[in-house]
């Protein structure tokens, strides 16, 4: 069972965030030189015009960092994610992410839980909806 | 990275999606300490009977997004789905990791051409399937 966050007091349905996002070239550029990605469509241009900003980029704000914002979410692992990309995220614009708690529980003595996600730049565009199963760490209940 | 954009009449199913190899690194296992239960903590994972420190899910979901923009393209970033699953005791820094894909079925919709694929990623030593998961995205007119 999870020290860190108490899978009984977790209540499904709590609202998380939002968690506003900035997406500056500098850090997109950043991205591209971790990841060894230098993609034309994240550095220079792309046919929706302008630079768009990598997927990857926002896969880490989606769950963990909602449900880093109510509990202790250090020892969490992804089990499952799922992803809607709905319109580009351009380089530059913010990223806002509200979500809540859509389920929890336990299989084979792990506890999980799962969150809904959706995000939108800073003009109310929406650019991506998201569902992760997280599990809350890897000690089994007895 | 592929800077070759997809060409519909190309696609059918039972294609190969071009794999994408990478060495796996997260810039924060190298630079930050983490608690003593930490999934990130080398230590901790190795008691609990993984190989180390595992890699966070949102990187390896990176670099299955990468394998499907590099195929994909500009297409990938507005109507696209990615459904993942991680199995198999996860990847550690410094793994040999490819990313495959194999397209399972194509349909004319109204946008253009939607392609379904079932996705991929193993780890070299020892060989073994990682991630696994569906992806989809219209090419469009």
């Amino acid at each position: 069972m999870s020290k860190t966050i108490p899978f009984d007091r977790i209540e499904v349905g709590q609202e998380l965030g939002p968690i506003e996002t900035p997406a500056s070239a500098n850090a997109v550029r950043r991205y591209c030189e971790d990841w060894q990605d230098p993609n034309p469509l994240y550095l220079q241009d792309s046919p929706v015009g302008g630079p768009v900003v990598p997927p990857a980029f926002m896969a880490g704000l989606t769950g963990f960092q909602l449900l880093g914002s109510r509990y202790d979410a250090r020892a969490t692992i992804g089990a499952k994610t799922e992803h809607e990309n709905i319109n580009p995220w351009r380089v530059g614009k913010k990223l806002i992410t509200r979500g809540r708690i859509a389920d929890k529980y336990r299989k084979r003595g792990l506890e999980y839980v799962v969150i809904e996600s959706a995000s939108v730049d800073e003009d109310g565009l929406e650019i991506r909806r998201s569902r992760d199963h997280i599990l809350l760490g890897i000690e089994r209940r007895k | 990275m592929n800077a070759r954009i997809v060409v519909p009449a190309d696609i059918r199913p039972g294609m190969e999606i071009p794999p994408l190899l990478k060495t796996a690194y997260q810039r924060a296992l190298d630079e930050l300490r983490f608690s003593s239960e930490s999934i990130h903590n080398d230590e901790y994972t190795r008691r609990k009977g993984y190989a180390g420190a595992l890699m966070s899910a949102y990187v390896l979901c990176g670099y299955m997004s990468e394998l499907m923009v590099n195929f994909f393209g500009h297409h990938w970033m507005s109507g696209s789905r990615i459904s993942l699953t991680f199995i198999n005791g996860g990847v550690q820094q410094g793994d040999r990791i490819t990313c495959h894909g194999r397209v399972t079925a194509t349909t004319e919709c109204e946008d253009g051409l939607r392609v379904e694929a079932e996705i991929w990623m193993e780890k070299d030593e020892p060989a073994k399937r990682v991630v696994v998961g569906t992806a989809s995205a219209v090419i469009r007119r």
